[in-house]
């Protein structure tokens, strides 16, 4: 399953398909799964806080295709805090429509007052708990966890979900979860810490 | 998707999410909290200085803080936590003085946002009290304030924009038109100007009017926060800044000089000292009837709560900032994934603000001059203090720059605007005790000022003890949120020349 699918399935409710985290945190949490997609076949090069696209080898998935395209159709580079607020704008319903196509999740319409709303219901609940489920128990037995699973607790983290993932657990999890952060390898290092960096920004500059 | 690039559909996105001029200027003068200064502040302040300088020293600290405002903007963009002042102070003056600067913040924002516990416990009570009939004491009210603020500060629920928005307005105008119905009945039928003239201003008390002057501008400083969402980064803030400095400055100075002019400035003290805050609210009712008085009083009630859920927010911000740099323990960095605040921060400043009810409560202590305006006068020195060492950073920081210094922006404005702080800090320690309304031996007189030596100096050791401990947590002290990022530029993006942050960090 894809970075930025996994993390979805972390940032909403298992059962009842409602968000666990803030709106503005889960697109970032959401816009910098959908770059790190990007960042195994060498699409994108992260430097010094800016971010390097090349067509290197298109990726098969439509989404992550149409990032790239984006990235590309630039005419200036710009920073990876850019480029996470801006997807941020649009990842919800992107990666919501990439996880419908997979018959993860069904989208339900339903009236507020006069507003359309679109939430999206999980169609098996095993598939969606299971990353989730998957890191708790990682993190807690302290068991090796692999590259994407390691992108995937250190956004968590970024956005806070590391509280709801660790709940109850003993402390060593807890600095297990910053060991595993710790090991990444630089551009994801630099992706997860960008992020945290953007999160904590707009905590800060949260508009009166 | 291939379409003609010469736009950054990546620029253009963002550009329209940012702030304006009118925005930024908004949130200035709503964190400033115009209604319970003129009503609050400035009634307690002829009560309890008996000066008549106090119009004039809000126009005297308005010039001066947008002197200092030229290179405080010119320096924020070299700045990564651009809302605080230890961050100019860390990059200006070293990290160790940065870290002293922050532990000074904290006290004098929690002075000023717990003091205003006392003010809306005293004020709710007289009024349940005039217009139910109904006893209820300070503290209960205190409380019921506490937990609206506890839970908004949560639910990181800066009340919606637009209710701000429309409750500044109509706490300008209830200031505008009050003062305009008191200079159209003036004392004894002439309008007096003695409240403008310079000598009354340069009398003995001038240091505590003008510690008052500063603590009316309190929340100016954050304007530089909105740097990075700005819409011209170079022109929003600034200009942003220095209209909301003369609009404060403006409204204040009226509003003081309207109030001697209606009761003539012979008597202002005395009767300020017994209708306390209610004068301007009585004023208005002889004036203009009790309903008009009536939508003061509520509006007052409204413009302190706003006032208490910004500088909770401003407080828990810093702390958070604070421990996202590890410098206050990480848990004050953590967020709540639900609502986006910071968490603990927040609840460390709600426990700060339980306590202080509490020891009021139980000592039996005065809530409105003892809490609201010995905080207030207390944390107006603390911020006096925060602008005067931050503009030395800034003198520090251009003063290194290998570049061709902009004369005006790098030295002269700033070189001014120190000299003129560092008076005014001096004539704010000599005439403390008349700030505080107490005789020159009471002992609080120097306490105040001797605490934030001392807190400035045990954060500066702190800062010092990080150094050679935790060098990692030390490399990068005043970056805010960004020192997760640890090497991290700042620059709209769009902009094609991103400058460095922190040279040194970097390397």
């Amino acid at each position: 399953m894809l970075l930025a699918d996994e993390y979805w399935l972390l940032a909403y409710d298992d059962r009842t398909g409602k968000p666990r985290v803030s709106g503005g945190m889960r697109g970032l949490g959401l816009a910098a799964a959908l770059i790190g997609e990007l960042i195994p076949d060498g699409n994108v090069v992260v430097q010094n806080g800016y971010l390097h696209a090349r067509a290197r080898e298109l990726p098969p998935d439509r989404l992550s295709h149409d990032v790239l395209a984006q990235m590309l159709a630039e005419p200036q580079r710009h920073p990876i805090r850019a480029w996470l607020l801006f997807l941020g704008r649009t990842a919800h319903d992107a990666v919501a429509e990439r996880l419908v196509g997979q018959e993860i999740l069904r989208p339900r319409t339903s009236r507020k007052l006069l507003k359309q709303l679109v939430t999206y219901e999980p169609l098996d609940a095993n598939r969606v708990a299971w990353p989730m489920a998957r890191l708790a128990t990682a993190l807690r037995r302290q068991s090796p966890v692999d590259e994407p699973d390691a992108v995937l607790t250190g956004l968590a983290a970024a956005t806070g979900l590391d509280q709801l993932m660790l709940r109850g657990a003993e402390p060593a999890a807890k600095e297990y979860l910053a060991y595993v952060v710790s090991t990444l390898s630089t551009p994801y290092h630099t992706l997860v810490k960008h992020t945290e960096a953007v999160v904590g920004d707009t905590v800060l500059s949260r508009r009166v | 998707m291939a379409r003609e690039t010469d736009v950054s559909r990546v620029s253009e996105a963002l550009a329209a999410d940012r702030l304006g001029v009118p925005a930024v200027v908004f949130f200035v003068v709503s964190a400033a909290t115009p209604l319970t200064v003129v009503a609050g502040v400035i009634t307690l302040a002829y009560a309890i200085t008996g000066s008549l300088g106090l119009p004039l020293a809000f126009i005297l600290i308005g010039l001066l803080l947008g002197l200092f405002g030229v290179g405080y903007v010119a320096m924020s963009r070299h700045v990564a936590n651009a809302g605080a002042f230890y961050a100019y102070v860390s990059r200006g003056l070293g990290r160790p003085a940065g870290v002293g600067t922050a532990w000074v913040a904290l006290i004098a924002y929690n002075l000023l946002q717990v003091g205003l516990y006392g003010v809306i416990g005293f004020v709710a009570n007289e009024l349940l009290e005039w217009w139910f009939g109904v006893l209820v004491p300070w503290w209960l009210i205190a409380l019921a304030a506490w937990a609206i603020v506890g839970l908004l500060g949560l639910q990181q629920v800066d009340i919606n924009g637009r209710v701000l928005a429309v409750l500044l307005c109509l706490e300008v105008a209830v200031i505008v038109v009050f003062a305009g119905a008191s200079l159209a009945n003036p004392h004894q039928g002439t309008v007096s100007f003695t409240t403008l003239d310079p000598s009354n201003t340069f009398t003995a008390g001038i240091g505590a009017i003008l510690v008052l002057g500063v603590l009316g501008f309190v929340g100016f400083e954050a304007a530089t926060v909105f740097s990075e969402e700005s819409k011209d980064p170079r022109r929003t803030v600034p200009v942003a800044m220095y209209v909301a400095i003369a609009l404060i400055a403006l409204l204040y100075a009226l509003g003081a000089w309207a109030m001697s002019v209606a009761v003539g400035p012979e008597n202002i003290a005395a009767l300020a000292g017994e209708l306390e805050v209610a004068l301007i609210f009585v004023l208005a009712e002889q004036h203009l009837g009790a309903f008009a008085a009536n939508i003061g009083w509520v509006l007052f009630l409204t413009s302190l709560l706003a006032a208490m859920i910004a500088f909770h927010n401003i407080t828990a911000r810093y702390m958070f900032s604070l421990g996202r740099e590890q410098v206050l323990p990480a848990a004050f960095g953590r967020t709540s994934y639900r609502t986006g605040s910071p968490k603990v921060a927040s609840l460390a400043q709600t426990g700060i603000g339980l306590a202080v009810i509490a020891i009021y409560a139980f000592g039996g202590f005065d809530p409105l001059v003892q809490l609201f305006f010995w905080g207030g006068a207390s944390g107006g020195l603390g911020v006096l203090l925060l602008v005067t060492v931050t503009s030395l950073a800034v003198l520090g920081f251009f003063a290194r720059q290998p570049a061709e210094p902009d004369l005006w922006r790098h030295v002269v404005a700033p070189v001014a605007a120190t000299v003129g702080l560092l008076s005014v800090v001096y004539l704010a320690l000599v005439h403390f005790d008349t700030l505080l309304g107490v005789a020159a031996d009471h002992p609080l007189r120097w306490a105040v000022p001797a605490i934030y030596l001392v807190v400035a100096l045990l954060g500066t050791a702190w800062g010092v003890v990080l150094r050679r401990h935790r060098p990692e947590v030390y490399a990068t002290i005043g970056h805010g949120a960004k020192s997760a990022a640890g090497e991290v530029r700042v620059s709209a993006p769009g902009t094609a020349q991103a400058e460095l942050v922190d040279d040194e960090v970097s390397r």
